[in-house]
């Protein structure tokens, strides 16, 4: 397993080091938000301040999103196939439950990493804030983690059914206008009943108003990412045996 | 023993069907796949390794039920393809840690003097190797998990005659452990008449000879007349007739036959690249270049 998941890694190297230059500028910008928050030019204008502290998560999780995305599976998947290398497994008595496995793996390994790093951000953002680092920030981070982990493994999920890359960016743009379009109504009915405030408004209400649902985030998420895990394991692998090669 | 037995394999695809297929690759040979582009060479080969589904038939390598004993089959069993099947990314070195994990057999000893015997470079990403670079490293690549059986889909297309010469060479050597069989598909027939034992001919999906290259090429000849002697051979003596302005060169699949019956006119070796040639345009019967 070790070998595939330095496959895995190697093949992602380009990405994660784009994604992670890119989450080291964020994280540069954020603290120095933050610290002119405290000590700069935002300490000075009492309003603007007071809606950055509302919205701290921004700071706090905005460069998580960046680098969830380092080590995308269905990226090396499709590296898998146009090189030829699911092709050669098949001919080999390799079994495609490891391939995908080894996918899964490295997307925890991976996962981990950035779970600890976005921890270390946190902590070093609360420093500079002066209000340390508390432990629902960091379950807010492990839940995001998650999620993104299930985004990744629904993604692997389409490329093993997908029969190219254009027809799996094809479900993607699909899956998304879809999921725009049923939101629509939810925020016609937002803007409807705010009507008149400001979007930083909007988002404090629709915290408190999303407040009892939070709950069930968490065991959502849990279900989601091991119905993922098993779905690509024993299903995707399934998909990907059947493909012609 | 057959290191492949191929019982009535049949395969259909829109607008082309492997009919009812069969042949035998003895342990210890080379057998040359032969026949034209589209002639089903690449279906059969992926058939043997699984790649896709037969409809009806048999196939046994090593012995065994393809499908049956698909892992145990597939561990003494590798391929070649006619690009390499390895991300450009990787660099030699890195494969070998990659392939560890997919042969339990891997070695790297042998895999590390492979490269050393290709001046393979170990750093080098594979997508900036040459063509024959890629094609030394994948047979490398095949020759490092002790596999007992080689099929290769048109390895030595593309590759100039110097490299095709060293991989046949290595090819040679593999075969000096009696144990070894290769099943190599090509339409360079120059290529097979070097090494190959054994030679299978197919075309349009059916098998139109199989059996050891020399017996073949033994008993088929080259009839060369004027065109106006054409009309005292038999028909059914020949496979067809080349028709051209210097006279007539026709295959005639019993050599001694002819020999006998048609004394008066010049009856040449043949080479497999003339059988294929002939046997390709048997349905015209006469036919000019």
């Amino acid at each position: 397993m070790k070998g595939m998941i330095y496959k895995e890694i190697t093949l992602s190297r380009k990405q994660a080091f784009m994604t992670g230059s890119i989450f080291a500028i964020f994280t540069v910008l954020c603290i120095l938000v933050r610290l002119s928050m405290e000590y700069g030019n935002i300490a000075d204008d009492t309003e603007w301040r007071g809606h950055l502290i509302d919205n701290l998560w921004i700071l706090r999780y905005l460069p998580l999103v960046v680098l969830a995305f380092s080590y995308n599976p269905s990226v090396t998947m499709y590296d898998d196939i146009d090189s030829g290398f699911l092709r050669f497994c098949k001919t080999t008595s390799y079994s495609l439950n490891y391939l995908i496995g080894v996918k899964v793996i490295t997307l925890l390994i991976f996962e981990t990493g950035v779970f600890a790093v976005n921890t270390l951000y946190l902590a070093l953002l609360g420093t500079v804030g002066g209000e340390g680092i508390a432990f629902s920030s960091v379950s807010v981070l492990f839940k995001m983690t998650v999620f993104f982990c299930v985004i990744n493994l629904l993604m692997l999920f389409i490329s093993t059914i997908a029969k190219n890359k254009k027809a799996f960016e094809a479900i993607l743009v699909t899956a998304v206008t879809l999921l725009a379009v049923a939101y629509t109504p939810f925020l016609m009915g937002l803007m409807e009943k705010y009507n008149g405030r400001t979007d930083i408004d909007i988002l404090d209400l629709l915290r408190l108003e999303l407040a009892p649902m939070l709950k069930y985030v968490q065991p959502l998420c849990v279900v989601l990412f091991v119905s993922g895990v098993l779905l690509n394991i024993f299903v995707g692998s399934k998909l990907l045996e059947r493909r012609e090669g | 023993m057959n290191a492949i037995e191929i019982s009535d394999l049949t395969k259909s695809y829109d607008g082309f069907k492997l009919d009812n297929i069969s042949f035998n690759v003895p342990q210890g040979s080379i057998m040359g796949f032969i026949g034209q582009n589209g002639a089903g060479k690449t279906t059969t080969i992926r058939l043997l390794l699984g790649l896709i589904k037969r409809d009806s038939g048999s196939i046994k390598m090593l012995g065994l039920d393809n499908i049956e004993c698909e892992n145990e089959v597939k561990s003494q069993i590798a391929a070649v393809f006619d690009d390499i099947p390895f991300h450009n990314q990787l660099t030699a070195a890195q494969l070998s840690t990659v392939l560890a994990d997919v042969f339990s057999q891997w070695d790297k000893a042998v895999y590390s003097e492979y490269l050393d015997r290709f001046n393979l470079p170990r750093k080098k990403k594979i997508g900036q190797l040459s063509k024959g670079m890629r094609m030394k490293l994948q047979i490398a690549t095949a020759l490092s998990h002790h596999a007992k059986l080689l099929i290769m889909d048109e390895a030595t297309t593309g590759l100039d005659p110097v490299v095709r010469n060293e991989i046949l060479d290595i090819f040679l050597e593999y075969l000096q452990d009696d144990s070894n069989s290769i099943l190599l598909s090509s339409h360079i027939t120059s290529d097979l008449e070097k090494i190959a034992d054994c030679v299978t001919f197919i075309d349009k999906g059916k098998i139109l000879l199989t059996g050891v290259k020399d017996d073949i090429v033994e008993s088929h000849a080259v009839i060369k007349c004027k065109k106006s002697d054409l009309k005292d051979i038999d028909k059914n003596d020949i496979i067809s007739a080349h028709v051209s302005d210097f006279g007539v060169e026709a295959l005639a699949a019993d050599r001694k036959l002819c020999e006998k019956k048609y004394s008066g006119i010049t009856i040449d070796s043949t080479t497999l690249e003339e059988i294929m040639l002939f046997y390709v345009r048997r349905d015209k019967g006469e036919w000019t270049s």
